[in-house]
């Protein structure tokens, strides 16, 4: 299962920089196409911003699953071991409700915006939303899997995304 | 089970109970559309003696109107005010408001607005969960550029113009022959100042308030496009209300809609004065008929199947 | 106590008592928002789309562009570059290295709109040079994190982009020219200060290079510098958007480290991507839910009520503003830097604007503020870095950081009450 994860989660990463790289093109295409054929493809920004939503979408699944979101360390710092692991819990749980919220919500959204469309492409208009579910997948796996590691106490590797170290338990 | 069924008198709304609503508004206070808002919130308020407030939020806080039309159609909000433009995006069928060099002027506009045809689209809205109320002047927008006077299609060839990253405006620039460029708004006065683009399009306020007219002094009277705005609410809203307040929040919003257009009407005289005085060059077109010929097919395109509707719109004096 | 007055204690409450709990700040934001938004009974898919919107903004795609060419310089030679440059410029006055480390944060500023990208990428190498000459190391990491501040200051800079999204379309090329002066303004302070303490400590003066080196140096790191000047002259001439420049810029950094300097092998993109990938995943979280948190407390109408309140404590305008940066050198002691631009702006703006200040004025005396949160504790993103790079505790750090945070906070307060510090360029540009 976690060997699982770390696959996803490296293919993951990998869209991530996919649509890196394809916003950079988009717009480089758009202040080339202005400054040459005077004129700019009538999708770029619109694409290009979708795209930059679904990016930050899987950045967040990613930062979640890695602990690269920042958080205010300098209390819990000061908590012996004990404390800490049961706060870090608390702290999936609150995490996991995020990513359910956002599977449940974000799907209704896609939903209720089903029957309007994007101004330039004329796509859906859902289709900026459709990352919210998806990545709201990936959070409540992330933190069950999140979830199990602290309540279990026991994968090295794992633990130290909290920062718990071998002397410390 | 059997007592469940039995029907317990709900907490049925006393009479006196207030009902506190929120209205979304993008533009800043003191604006027409703002105090047209006001005026609606006050109206209901005054007529329902105090049962129903209506908050306004100004200056956009609540999303831009694409997001707040949204709000409004999933329940979050009770009322917006938006431009038809984005409304167009949930009801295609508006779109046809919106055809360049439709209308005569704006009073035959709101002639067709408060209409048959007006209401007809207004229905078609209410599928998808929005009411709208009233219809606000946004007026006409027009051509500005820092070359040459416009005076027929023939002018507008090789200007590079400003438009909104829509495919209505793009095609429309492009029938005309100049070539569309889409750039965010805040970019537009510097745009125009180092010449990366030669012109853009907007009503008088706008291109007074902007202060576009420093920069851009050709400005041709030629009403391309007239856009009016949407005072909106949601069915689901309009069905909570008894059949009294339904109807004193609809002409509440009539009297709002109207209280608007004279500030507008004065707002664009102010504007226009202004800019006037400050030397931009003012052209009226004679006829229009040759831009119209130009942009005869996007009538093919973006009216697609609302040939009737458009016939009667021609029509109708 | 109404419904309104419990959904605001709600959503500052556990707003608050999350960060607390070590809750992610994006997830202590979007967390409280959906709870308040269901005690509320307002359909919670709002808060979603808020998210969505929050980030679904073309100018602010300029901040994936920015990191990734920030991330390509700092580990492609650009910055060592810009190192050397600054030592051919100041390096020997006494405490030289002290103000090539100035003047090298002000070079790399203008090509980065990060503080932490500043420390973490000139840290490591004048860190570890200070000492070896005889610095300090308390003193190599004060010098270096409060001259970080720089990069947010002077153009062009992320955050300002985010600050010009959410203030409403404030001009992104007007503070980007309004950030120049005060940027300058902000490192000969430092250098000022630097340089006092230097002759105290007795520090030493730097060796100098030839004509020869000096004049091969000026030319390699001037390619670097162009990214600058490609967004700086971009933007303010409206030639490119913000956005545009950015991609630009990238582009740009792209071609002078794999083709010129040619220091690192073109397989290096893909750590680069991975490493803003990082940063992005980060930044652009913090966007997305400090949206939707913006959004509730618009709902709930909490920036009319503190800016009712402000206004009725005094119609002092100086009282005001300085209370407004009292509360924001408060909330940038606790939190970081992109979350209280979108929480603060829609706040305070219409506040100092009844006080009479240029929207533009207040966005640079905001960067400023916020960035001298990031050099604070508890929560301070540069300090955490530098005090890791230098190797030294926290607690012994900020001993010596005293006349630093006074020279910047004299800073603040001539940005605040000298509008033409930083809009005189924007003037002289006539936009
Ligand atoms: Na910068
Ligand atoms: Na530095």
């Amino acid at each position: 299962m976690k060997r699982f994860l770390d696959l996803f989660n490296s293919f993951l990463e990998k869209i991530g920089m996919l649509f890196l790289l394809l916003m950079l093109l988009i717009v480089s295409t758009q202040v080339f196409a202005r400054l040459t054929i005077k004129t700019t493809p009538i999708w770029s920004q619109e694409v290009a911003t979708m795209l930059m939503v679904w990016f930050g979408f899987l950045g967040m699944a990613i930062g979640v699953n890695e602990k690269i979101h920042i958080a205010i360390t300098f209390f819990t710092d000061r908590l012996p071991v004990i404390w800490k692991r049961m706060i870090f819990t608390i702290d999936e749980f609150l995490i996991l409700f995020f990513g359910i919220a956002i599977v449940w919500y974000g799907s209704r959204l896609v939903y209720a915006t089903r029957t309007s469309t994007l101004p330039a492409t004329q796509w859906p208009a859902y289709m900026p939303y459709l990352m919210v579910p998806i990545a709201g997948a990936m959070i409540v796996l992330c933190t069950l899997i999140n979830i199990a590691d602290l309540i279990k106490f026991d994968s090295k590797d794992r633990l130290q995304k909290w920062g718990f170290n071998d002397d410390k338990h | 089970s059997e007592e469940a069924a039995v029907d317990t008198p709900d907490e049925t709304p006393a009479a006196t109970e207030t009902i506190t609503m929120r209205l979304a508004e993008v533009h800043a206070e003191g604006y027409s559309t703002t105090m047209g808002n006001r005026e609606f919130a006050r109206l209901v308020e005054e007529r329902t003696d105090g049962r129903i407030k209506i908050e306004v939020y100004p200056g956009g806080v609540l999303g831009d109107e694409k997001s707040v039309t949204e709000q409004v159609q999933f329940g979050a909000l009770d009322f917006a005010r938006v431009s038809l433009a984005p409304v167009t995006e949930f009801e295609p069928s508006l779109n046809v408001l919106m055809l360049p060099y439709l209308y005569k002027d704006g009073d035959h506009m709101f002639r067709i607005l408060n209409g048959d045809i007006g209401n007809q689209l207004l229905a078609n809205l209410e599928e998808n969960g929005i009411v709208g109320l009233a219809w606000y002047d946004g007026g006409a927008r027009n051509f500005y550029n820092t070359q040459r006077e416009i005076k027929s299609p023939e002018d507008m060839r090789g200007l590079q113009i400003r438009v909104q990253e829509t495919r209505l405006m793009m095609d429309l620039i492009t029938a005309l022959g100049a070539s569309p460029v889409p750039l965010p708004f805040g970019d537009v006065y510097s745009a125009l100042q180092t010449g990366v683009i030669d012109g853009a399009e907007n009503n008088w306020p706008s291109y007074d308030s902007t202060g576009h007219y420093e920069v851009a002094k050709y400005f041709t009277v030629d009403e391309h496009i007239r856009i009016p705005e949407i005072l909106m609410t949601n069915t689901k809203v309009m069905e909570s209300l008894s059949a009294e307040d339904q109807e004193i929040i609809r002409q509440a919003a009539r009297e709002a809609g109207e209280y608007q257009r004279t500030l507008w009407l004065q707002s664009e005289e102010e504007s226009k004065q202004k800019v006037i005085d400050a030397g931009s060059v003012i052209t009226y077109l004679e006829s229009n008929e040759e831009f119209q010929e130009a942009v005869m097919p996007l009538y093919e395109t973006h009216g697609a199947g609302y040939g009737d509707i458009i016939e009667a719109i021609i029509n109708t004096n | 106590m109404t419904s309104t007055s419990i959904a605001m204690l709600l959503l500052l409450g556990l707003f608050f008592g999350l960060l607390l709990i070590r809750v992610p700040v994006a997830f202590a934001l979007a967390i409280p928002t959906f709870i308040t938004a269901m005690y509320l009974d307002i359909p919670a898919m709002v808060i979603t789309q808020q998210m969505v919107r929050g980030i679904s903004s073309f100018s602010l795609l300029a901040i994936p562009f920015f990191i990734v060419s920030g991330e390509i310089m700092g580990q492609g030679g650009i910055s060592s570059r810009l190192i050397k440059f600054a030592d051919v410029i100041v390096g020997r006055m006494r405490g030289g290295l002290a103000m090539v480390n100035v003047v090298a944060s002000m070079f790399f500023g203008g090509i980065s709109g990060s503080a932490v990208a500043d420390t973490s990428s000139i840290g490591p190498v004048l860190i570890p040079m200070m000492k070896e000459k005889g610095y300090d190391t308390d003193y190599a990491v004060n010098v270096t994190i409060a001259s970080s501040v720089q990069g947010i200051i002077i153009p062009p800079s992320h955050n300002m982009i985010i600050y010009s999204v959410v203030a409403g379309g404030v001009s992104i090329g007007n503070l980007f020219l309004a950030g120049i002066l005060p940027g300058v303004f902000l490192g000969i302070m430092l250098m000022v200060i630097s340089y006092a303490i230097a002759v105290k400590r007795n520090y030493p003066k730097g060796e100098g290079y030839s004509i020869k080196e000096a004049l091969t140096i000026t030319r390699e790191s001037i390619l670097g510098l162009m990214t600058a000047v490609i967004i700086i002259v971009g933007v303010t001439t409206g030639w490119f958007t913000a956005t545009e420049s950015a991609a630009i810029a990238a582009i740009w950094a792209f071609f002078v480290t794999f083709f010129i300097y040619k220091e690192i092998k073109i397989s290096r993109m893909k750590n680069i991507l991975a490493k803003s990938l990082r940063t992005l995943a980060m930044v652009m979280a913090l966007i997305a839910t400090s949206s939707a948190f913006a959004w509730m407390m618009a709902y709930l109408r909490i920036p009319t009520i503190i800016t009712e309140t402000l206004l009725s404590i005094s119609e002092s305008k100086i009282f005001i503003l300085l209370i407004i940066n009292l509360i924001l050198l408060l909330l940038g002691m606790i939190m970081d830097m992109a979350p209280l631009i979108l929480i603060a702006t829609p706040i305070l703006l219409p506040v100092v604007t009844m006080a009479g200040m240029d929207p533009v004025q207040f966005g640079i005396v905001l960067m400023l503020n916020l960035g001298i949160g990031l050099i604070t504790p508890p929560v301070g993103s540069v300090l955490f870095v530098g005090c890791s790079i230098g190797g030294i505790s926290m607690e012994r750090t900020m001993r010596s950081l005293m006349p630093f945070y006074i020279t910047m906070i004299i800073t603040l307060l001539a940005l605040t009450f000298i509008p033409s510090l930083t809009l005189l360029i924007p003037r002289l540009f006539g936009v």
